[in-house]
């Protein structure tokens, strides 16, 4: 009897302290995650950082006037492409997102 | 002379000072004598001195003291208010409190009784001359006064309380006593008499057994009284072993029984018998002032002198003693073999001297109580007796299925014969014939008391009663106590299984793989769909706070958008 009635005042104890670890897991994410997009916004921060550091190196005689000229255009060409790019990936995500917010104004409906 | 006026500033400035000081000292001074005044005024004393005087006399009354030496003191003390009769207090240890007066030191000892007593702080002493007159004056008014004398070192009391009033402020009082000085070796215990009773009670562990003893010890002497001189510094004369009741976990508390377990009196016999007088105070009789304090109730004196007339002891309730005041009757404990205490009461009074050929007698009843365990009924109750002065005769008269044997301790026979059952039922015991003393001085006697086989019977009986027999022992086991300490110990078990996991689970891998771990979550869309709309019911039932929610939602939103980006970009 004494045996029987301390397993069961283990066990209710036990279900309470242990309950938590039995709820199912909810999608959860920490931080920031690589993407396209994240991806294309680093390139282009890059490219127009090297079109900056091309002018301050100028100014500084770091870098004669006719390297700075060779060089330019090649970085300019580079933070256009990417910011063309940069802005297609902008519109197919808000055309995404627009998706995503009616799929789930529907579940929320259906819910 | 220009700064003359600055010098007189600064000095009208200084005299305003000590002027202010000198205040602040007034104030405090005065302060002071207020506080104190009602101690000044007590220590000091009465302004006139009071009109209350004893006088009176020494007697002795064998007329063998007629001159007094110095430091014969004389002390009046004043009773407190809640102190029992002092024909009671000094029925027992009362002594101290008039030798530290008498030699001038604050009384601290307590007063009467075995256990408790009261305490009395207030007293005033004079020396006897040497023809034995006194006069103690500047005493106090409507007060419980007690008289006594010390004579040859013992305190000789007049139990009669004194009350001075304005109408009668001086009172005359001769304190009559016998001169000590008999021979000890002539004293004799011409009775040592025991009336045993006992009636089965199933409510107690054991059958209790009441012992009441007589002690009548002889002085032959007709001059002088008898109290060795050693007895007379407190060393004891009459030493009697007391019986206690076999669950009384300690003998010590035999002293706080009183008036229950324990009784006594001591006295000489009365030349006629006093029968209790119809007064209603005979009902709260020589209790020390407890009669009744088992039962929460205590005995209240009035402003008045007390008397307890000796006729309304329980031990006396005949009238045959008249109570002896001198000496004292004091409680004593000594460790026995086996390291337990055995409780003594000291009969430290003197035997009066005898009187037209006749021996003084001094009387001494005790009663006690023991008995015999229900569940050991062929135990027996032993109670040993050793007495300075040979033993003439011992008589024992028993009741209610007892029986009793008593030897000399080394000797080979009994000391009492077959009993004689008489119609009432008591079995009376007298002493086998023998010429002289029964028993001399110094020798030890043991009296065993036991049940005869009949009450035995009766006794396992009512042990039967207490305790059911093995086999009725099913039910009782039904109320089985709940084992609460396993209950605790199991959970101090897991809960500490839990602590040890907790602690192995703190050595967790680096921030970042854990990040990396959680974020490569697969998940599908819908997953993200289910998991964003669960957050937002979760928010809006007020399970997740706001800033977690928003964070968690542009995450999942970000991760879903992502997602469906990809998708587009696939098709």
């Amino acid at each position: 009897m004494d045996i029987a009635l301390v397993v069961l005042v283990v066990l209710v104890a036990a279900a309470i302290t242990f309950s938590p670890l039995l709820r199912r897991r909810r999608v959860w994410f920490v931080g920031d995650f690589e993407s396209d997009y994240t991806l294309v916004v680093r390139q282009r921060e890059e490219a127009l950082r090297a079109l900056k550091d091309l002018e301050e190196d100028l100014l500084s005689r770091k870098l004669t006037q006719a390297d700075y000229d060779r060089l330019r255009p090649m970085h300019l060409d580079r933070a256009k492409e990417l910011t063309l790019k940069l802005d297609a990936i902008n519109a197919k995500m808000e055309e995404a997102r627009r998706r995503v917010e009616q799929q789930l104004a529907a579940s929320r409906k259906q819910g | 002379m220009s700064d003359y006026p600055a010098r007189q500033e600064n000095w009208k400035r200084r005299a305003a000072l000590h002027k202010r000081s000198l205040g602040n000292i007034c104030f405090c001074a005065a302060l002071l004598a207020a506080a104190l005044a009602p101690c000044l005024a007590a220590q000091s004393g009465p302004v006139a001195p009071s009109p209350g005087a004893i006088a009176g006399e020494l007697r002795d009354l064998r007329q063998v003291t007629r001159s007094f030496e110095p430091g014969t003191w004389v002390v009046a003390l004043a009773l407190p208010r809640e102190s029992p009769p002092f024909c009671e207090v000094v029925s027992a240890a009362w002594q101290d409190a008039f030798t530290d007066i008498a030699e001038g030191r604050d009384p601290h000892g307590k007063l009467g009784g075995l256990a408790s007593g009261v305490q009395a702080r207030e007293g005033y002493r004079i020396e006897a001359t040497a023809d034995g007159r006194f006069e103690l004056r500047n005493l106090p008014l409507k007060r419980r006064l007690a008289l006594a004398a010390r004579v040859q070192g013992l305190w000789r009391p007049v139990t009669e309380e004194i009350w001075l009033t304005e109408e009668k402020p001086r009172v005359e009082r001769v304190i009559d006593f016998y001169t000590l000085g008999a021979d000890v070796k002539q004293l004799r215990v011409a009775e040592h008499t025991l009336e045993i009773k006992s009636v089965l009670r199933e409510d107690l562990k054991y059958a209790p057994v009441t012992v009441i003893e007589t002690l009548v010890i002889e002085n032959p002497d007709q001059r002088l009284a008898a109290l060795p001189a050693e007895s007379v510094k407190g060393s004891p004369f009459i030493e009697l072993e007391l019986l206690a009741a076999p669950t009384l976990p300690d003998k010590a508390l035999l002293a706080s029984l009183y008036g229950t377990e324990l009784l006594f009196c001591q006295g000489v016999a009365a030349k006629d018998p006093r029968p209790v007088p119809p007064d209603e105070r005979a009902n709260s009789p020589w209790m020390f002032g407890g009669v009744d304090t088992m039962h929460g109730k205590s005995t209240q004196y009035s402003d008045a002198p007390q008397i307890s007339l000796d006729a309304w002891h329980p031990l006396n309730l005949d009238g045959a003693l008249e109570f002896i005041a001198e000496g004292e009757t004091f409680f004593r404990l000594k460790q026995d073999a086996a390291d337990q205490n055995a409780a003594f009461l000291v009969f430290n009074r003197p035997v009066p001297p005898g009187e037209n050929g006749r021996p003084g007698r001094l009387v001494i009843r005790l009663l006690h109580k023991s008995g015999v365990l229900y569940s050991q009924p062929s135990g027996s109750i032993s109670l040993a007796r050793v007495f300075s002065a040979p033993v003439a005769d011992l008589r024992v008269t028993a009741f209610g299925g007892l029986e009793v044997a008593a030897v000399k301790v080394g000797g080979h026979s009994g000391l009492l014969r077959e009993p004689e059952v008489g119609a009432d039922g008591l079995a009376r015991y007298a002493p086998v014939e023998h010429s002289g003393n029964l028993l001399e001085a110094g020798e030890r006697y043991v009296l065993a008391l036991r049940f005869d086989r009949e009450a035995q019977k009766s006794l396992a009986e009512v042990a039967k009663i207490a305790r059911p027999a093995p086999g009725a022992q099913a039910a009782p086991a039904a109320q089985k106590v709940l084992n609460v300490s396993a209950i605790y110990g199991a959970l101090a078990a897991m809960f500490g299984l839990g602590f040890i996991i907790t602690l192995l689970l703190t050595f967790r891998a680096s921030r970042e793989v854990q990040r990396r771990r959680v974020n490569e979550a697969h998940v599908g869309k819908n997953d993200l769909l289910q998991a964003l709309a669960e957050l937002d019911r979760d928010f809006e039932a007020r399970k997740v706070p706001a800033s977690s929610y928003l964070e968690q939602r542009k995450r999942l939103l970000s991760r879903a958008v992502d997602m469906e980006s990809r998708k587009g970009q696939r098709s």
